[in-house]
């Protein structure tokens, strides 16, 4: 414990936050690759044949139905995302959580490893996290701090407008 | 206007191909991948080439995909599309170009006057930038003081996110209903307040150095 990279990671005792294993993070993919190829694909389809038929038929209903589709989707992107950052598997962890925190309204700083983590380390480094920016409301303040390669270590402290006090987190994962 | 379009999901694809004809547009190609795509303009005049993000050749071929295609054939514009309203794929997207280009949600444009007007502004030279995006960046997290955005007046915020979006002075004030004059004023308020440099008349940087400032303020490191 002390200040590292300005930042003082002491002082409270941490809370553990539990990581998921290779196969949690394994289905979790495959179900926003589900979701995405197909309720989310099915649904724009349908948004692209309600623009045709209002080509031909007047009627407000039908822009009614178009609004209603793109709340549905709005929604789908939501659950999806929560399941697993689409940046995650393409990008790797600091574009996927940086796009979450925008997508959140959340202040982020990241301080990752030089190194790239591989595929396992990865995915479930992302979603420890990912999951833990869910939590969180707009507006508050987080600190990610990832070191290790084959043990992962974690820290995170968030300081939420309105609460006293920074909150304290940790993890390690055995990966690969 | 001639169009190519690279999608891996056959329904999407039938159903582009269907608005874009019905847009009186001309489509010159329709393919599943990005490989395919660029074989396509490598041999054949397109005016503007439509991408899926998320399509082979990579998990994000969409962005390789066009990547090589502003290479070969700079002036053909480039409309990507996903499901996904990301700033990871903006960013991506804006090292790709920052001109005749363009990134929305697929849902957003399914319709005529929308994916028309959309075409037009990508084949005019303009960037064109999710409006459900641009409009995430310009607002301020709830419970935090937004530092100098809190400083912009309402009509300012509305310009800024009209300006995240990639939309011209004219566009600006057709959308809301001042002249174009009046934006200008705006525009120079804003640049103040926020401190931002570079040229304002040239449109492309004007975007970008809005876009690199409201990122900044949610990265802190």
């Amino acid at each position: 414990m002390g200040v590292i990279g300005g930042v003082r990671w002491g002082g409270v005792l941490p809370r553990r936050l539990r990581a998921p294993s290779r196969d949690a993070a394994d289905r979790r993919y495959a179900l926003e690759r589900t979701l995405h190829h197909g309720a989310v694909a099915d649904v724009s389809v349908l948004a692209l044949e309600l623009a045709m038929v209002s080509r031909s038929v007047a009627d407000p209903r039908l822009d009614t139905a178009q609004t209603t589709l793109q709340r549905a989707l709005d929604d789908l992107r939501s659950v999806g995302a929560a399941i697993y950052p689409p940046v995650l598997a393409g990008a790797g962890v600091g574009p996927a959580l940086r796009s979450l925190a925008d997508r959140l309204g959340l202040r982020l700083r990241l301080d990752l490893p030089a190194h790239d983590l591989d595929g396992d380390a990865r995915a479930r480094t992302g979603l420890l996290v990912a999951d833990h920016l869910q939590t969180l409301c707009p507006g508050t303040a987080v600190h990610v701090r990832v070191r290790g390669r084959r043990l992962v270590r974690v820290r995170i402290i968030d300081r939420q407008p309105g609460r006293p006090g920074p909150r304290h987190y940790r993890a390690a994962l055995r990966c690969g | 206007m001639r169009v190519a379009i690279a999608e891996d999901g056959v329904l999407f694809r039938e159903g582009l191909v269907l608005l874009l004809k019905a847009a009186g547009h001309e489509v010159v190609g329709c393919v599943g991948d990005g490989d395919a795509l660029l074989s396509l303009v490598a041999t054949t005049p397109v005016d503007v080439a439509v991408l899926d993000i998320r399509m082979p050749p990579d998990p994000d071929g969409g962005l390789a995909t066009a990547e090589r295609i502003r290479a070969l054939r700079p002036e053909t514009g480039l409309l990507l599309l996903s499901h996904y309203a990301e700033t990871h794929y903006l960013m991506r997207i804006l090292e790709v170009g920052t001109e005749r280009i363009g990134y929305r949600l697929k849902e957003r444009v399914a319709g005529v006057q929308v994916l028309d007007d959309t075409l037009t502004r990508i084949a005019d030279g303009e960037i064109v930038i999710e409006p459900v995006l641009a409009k995430r960046l310009v607002q301020v997290p709830g419970g935090r003081d937004g530092g100098a955005l809190s400083a912009l007046s309402e009509r300012e915020h509305d310009v800024l996110r009209l300006m995240a979006e990639g939309r011209t002075n004219n566009a600006i004030a057709a959308e809301l209903f001042v002249s174009a004059k009046a934006v200008e004023k705006h525009i120079a308020s804003i640049f103040t307040k926020l401190d931002l440099p570079g040229d304002q008349a040239v449109h492309h940087r004007r975007v970008l150095a809005v876009l690199a400032y409201l990122r900044a303020q949610r990265i802190d490191g």
